[in-house]
């Protein structure tokens, strides 16, 4: 069974997959420059975590940091490409908010917004971050407990 | 009087876009020759593209409204949208795709 890091990530981009700006250009990975044709899209990536030893036995309590990244790119009406996409996320992320394996809690903590000019049409960047509260006995990082 | 490095800089720039130039470009009614890059280019890293610029001598172009005036390079349509002059007599234009 995979480390529940992963689990996190590909429930929340299921969640996100098939929405209206971005469609199925859903990635869980970050590497490689996106080309325009897979444009607009979403990136799903989980960050740091935070871990503290839980109030009963050996139980750890976990705050994943996972970020949606929506990138866009187009000569006109980003800022607006970007809360189109803001919106989306938000609103599926709702639709499930234990992410269909048990988490405790999930908040989203910020958003964050940057353009880049120096490509061909302007690109931008509006990342959605979200805490992921969860809890895993030590030693099984695999099932939440 | 011309301070005479200055002629030489403004000669030798004219010189080497006429020897360097790859493209005529349009501008509205214009035709300026210059020259054409549009290497690759990334933004954030996660985004893959070129960067289209055009270089040419001042004082071929015409008027241009930044965000507003329109190049025609190699059949395809830019914006102009941001422009670097040079004090050798040399502009480069940066350009958008639309």
């Amino acid at each position: 069974m995979p480390h529940v890091r992963q689990q996190i990530r590909e429930a929340v981009a299921t969640l996100v997959t098939s929405l209206s700006t971005t469609g199925t250009r859903v990635f869980q990975s970050r590497t490689y420059p996106k080309q325009e044709s897979q444009l607009p899209c979403l990136l799903v990536t989980t960050n740091e975590e935070a871990i503290a030893p839980g109030s009963v036995g050996t139980r750890q309590e976990r705050e994943l940091t996972v970020i949606v990244r929506g990138v866009a790119k187009s000569a006109g009406a980003l800022d607006d490409t970007l809360d189109d996409i803001a919106f989306e996320v938000e609103t599926a992320m709702a639709t499930d908010p234990d992410l269909g394996i048990g988490v405790a809690g999930m908040e989203l903590r910020g958003i964050s917004v940057d353009f880049d000019d120096e490509t061909d049409k302007p690109v931008g960047v509006i990342d959605l971050n979200y805490r992921i509260t969860y809890f895993t006995a030590a030693g099984s990082p695999g099932s939440i407990a | 009087m011309t301070a005479p490095f200055a002629a030489i800089e403004t000669a030798t720039a004219a010189t080497a876009v006429a020897a360097l130039a790859n493209v005529d470009a349009t501008i509205g009614a214009t035709t300026v020759t210059g020259i054409f890059d549009d290497g690759y280019a990334e933004a954030f890293g996660m985004a893959a593209g070129s960067k289209p610029t055009f270089t040419c001598n001042s004082s071929a172009l015409p008027a241009i409204t930044l965000g507003t005036t329109e190049i025609t390079v190699n059949a395809t349509d830019y914006t102009i949208v941001e422009m670097q002059d040079e004090a050798s007599g040399i502009t480069t234009l940066m350009l958008e795709a639309q």
